[in-house]
């Protein structure tokens, strides 16, 4: 499943990014990488913004990181 | 001489650390980005110079995209494979140690020789943090030594360890790979660094960082479903409170001086044109640059206030959803909302908006809205035109619910242009909301100060000199020709001006009184209460001034005129000062100019619409 699936508090897995034929990275994942989004990281969404439960908010590495729905369609996660 | 180079991700103390070293005295600054160039010192030995010391900006990778950042990417990956300094001390935070492991063990892979300063060690103790030093040293193939470039502990161990390296080291090559920007940029490159960083931080860490639970504490109030946008509502509306309401005696304040100013050097001048000059030009002109910095300080206390205490990103988080339905960022909310006091400080607070489209978009559209100074124009035309009645049983005033219609109005318009612009505009990069949002912490006063003084100095040297040149010209237009007795406004080379425009604005219905009082409103909105009170002679100040001039309007215009007007005023025309501060933040002439084209359109469109629609009625 991709990130925005995933329910609240759940641990979770990175698994990929979406498109993964492409090789390089665009400057979206790239950005997501380094913010801690590496491919085996461990990650939970903490909250959801109020109204259209969107940006997400999302812990990873001890740090906060929000994003949109679509930025968090990008990443494919499992449920541990 | 043998030279070391300072790298590091940016905001770990590289510059403090290099001051240090060095005996400098570099400017130091709590936040990413201080050191924009290369800078270079020496460490000396008995008032010797020994080693040369350079100091880079900040880089988190080698795969940099960023002006300042490819300044020590191209330093540090030459063409001749040959590094440019003969050892590199890397700077890590050892409280944010698994996102400045990132470059250390780029660095270390392709063979730099390093010696590694692990700052902010203090600190790090402080939470707890420890790790295994020799440990942590075996798997970068350097030594490390515990720093704190703040209290200077540990730095002497560092030169004696640098000097020991370069004493005994040889000449070095590095392994750069065939195509260095493709390889850092591939997916499997990228995670295996982070995979080694993982297995490297599992097994050299004893005691890992506190967590931060108070920050956890605090969203769970601030970003709650109802109290979080209860608190930002409330916020904003302290905002918006701040510019009207607060701001305005420090203005009364600034405008009082100048016109004291003014009134003792009339007393002084004889000669009544360089009297005119020096009192209506040069302090009035000085004075009308000078009023705004009130409003621009206040909004920027509160934006970097909130910024160094770790709210603004969580109120863009609060906004985003909204604001991007309407085409717009998050960020983009306090720029619109602090523009209805007045579009200067707000389009200077663009900056905080990191995407260049969505920047161009907020400033473009931010002349929309209702600043404070098209309140007189309102007040007048409306008491002109509607009855100071109230409606029905709600007590609602009639002209209030015109002026309030005005603001929506405005608001609405910018709106729907920043959609328009958000599908015309061509994109460099994708809109992005991601980013971390740092934990709280306890603004300090003197970032404050420094962020604040930078803030004026940037207005009143870039934008200031423009806005007096342009205020000097509109002097001489309404006071030249000269007559025998002094200036009138109706003899002026802008009451010419006025009749030359006059047939393209017959279809609004505005004559040459209504156009001559119009040009010398791009200098300020309000200015054109004064002008049209001096083309109707009207005098200016007596008991009962502006009621007067309601009724001599509503008796000498037809309605469908002043509603034109009225409407001419929702969209246009813009003043001098928003026209240089969006050319100096935008940097270029372009963007201002196509929003004078496009705003001047909308004007002309719309009051000759809404006139038509009052004459066929």
């Amino acid at each position: 499943m991709t990130l925005n699936e995933a329910a609240l508090n759940q641990r979770l897995k990175v698994l990929s990014f979406s498109d993964e034929e492409q090789i390089e990275l665009n400057d979206l994942e790239s950005r997501l990488i380094h913010l801690g989004f590496h491919f085996g990281s461990m990650i939970r969404i903490v909250r959801r913004a109020p109204l259209f439960q969107e940006p997400l908010l999302v812990e990873v590495r001890g740090r906060l990181v929000a994003m949109t729905l679509s930025e968090s369609q990008l990443i494919k996660v499992e449920a541990l | 001489m043998q030279k070391i180079a300072i790298v590091g991700m940016p905001n770990v103390g590289k510059t403090a650390l290099f001051n240090r070293l060095t005996g400098s005295f570099q400017k130091v600054a709590n936040f990413p980005g201080v050191t924009v160039e290369k800078k270079s010192g020496w460490i000396s030995e008995h008032g010797n110079k020994i080693i040369e010391v350079i100091d880079l900006p900040g880089i988190y990778s080698l795969d940099a995209t960023t002006l300042d950042e490819k300044v020590t990417k191209d330093f540090l990956m030459q063409k001749e494979k040959e590094p440019l300094a003969d050892l590199f001390v890397l700077v890590l935070d050892a409280t944010n140690l698994d996102k400045s492991l990132f470059l250390a063990l780029q660095l270390k892979n392709l063979g730099y020789p390093l010696v590694i300063a692990l700052n902010l060690s203090d600190e790090a103790k402080k939470r707890k943090f420890k790790i295994d030093l020799p440990k942590f040293a075996g798997f970068l193939g350097a030594e490390v030594i515990a720093t704190s470039a703040s209290t200077g502990e540990g730095i002497p161990d560092l030169v004696l360890r640098v000097k020991e390296r370069l004493s005994t080291q040889q000449k070095i090559k590095i392994q750069l790979p065939e195509n260095p920007q493709k390889t850092f940029r591939t997916a499997a490159y990228v995670n295996g660094i982070f995979r080694d960083i993982d297995l490297l931080l599992k097994d050299v860490v004893l005691s890992p960082l506190a967590p931060d639970s108070f920050s956890e504490r605090i969203d769970r109030y601030l970003l709650s479903p109802v109290m979080g946008p209860i608190i930002l509502f409330a916020v904003l509306l302290l905002m918006f409170q701040t510019l009207f309401a607060w701001a305005q005696p420090l203005m009364d304040g600034i405008e009082a001086i100048f016109q004291f100013l003014g009134e003792n050097a009339a007393y002084y001048i004889d000669h009544h044109l360089l009297r005119s000059f020096i009192v209506d030009g040069l302090i009035n002109g000085v004075g009308g640059v000078i009023v705004f910095l009130p409003q621009i300080l206040l909004l920027f206390l509160f934006i970097q206030f909130l910024e160094d205490l770790g709210y603004l990103g969580r109120a863009a988080f609060l906004m985003d959803s909204l604001m991007r339905r309407m085409g717009l960022p998050g960020k983009s909310m306090i720029p619109l909302l602090s523009s209805h006091a007045c579009a200067i400080p707000g389009i200077l607070s663009t900056r905080m908006i990191d995407n260049r489209k969505e920047r161009l978009i907020t400033m473009l559209v931010i002349p929309l809205t209702t600043c404070s100074a098209r309140l007189p124009v309102y007040a007048l035309l409306i008491g002109a035109m509607i009855p100071n009645s109230s409606l029905g049983f709600l007590g609602l005033k009639l002209q209030g619910i015109v002026l309030f219609g005005l603001y929506f109005l405005g608001f609405a318009s910018a709106l729907i242009v920043s959609l328009i612009l958000k599908k015309t505009l061509p994109s460099a990069s994708p809109s992005m909301l991601l980013m971390e949002l740092p934990p709280y912490r306890i603004p300090k006063i003197r970032n404050l100060a420094t962020s604040l003084l930078n803030k004026a100095k940037i207005f009143l040297k870039k934008a200031g000199g423009t806005i007096l040149v342009l205020s000097l010209v509109i002097w001489v237009l309404v006071t030249f020709p000269q007559q025998e007795n002094g200036s009138s406004i109706e003899h002026s080379y802008a009451a010419t001006l006025g009749r030359a425009m006059e047939p393209v604005f017959r279809p609004l219905g505005f004559d040459w009184r209504i156009t001559t009082a119009l040009v010398p409103t791009i200098l300020a909105r309000e200015v054109m209460v004064s002008s049209l009170s001096l083309v109707l002679s009207v005098k200016d100040g007596s008991k009962g001034f502006e009621t007067d001039l309601s009724k001599i309007l509503s008796h000498q215009f037809q309605l469908g005129t002043l509603i034109a007007l009225l409407i001419w005023f929702v969209f246009a025309p813009q003043c001098v000062s928003t026209f240089a501060v969006m050319k100096r933040e935008s940097g270029s002439y372009k963007w201002p100019v196509i929003m004078v084209i496009y705003t001047l359109g909308m004007a002309y469109f719309f009051a000759w619409i809404s006139r038509i629609l009052i004459i066929s009625f």
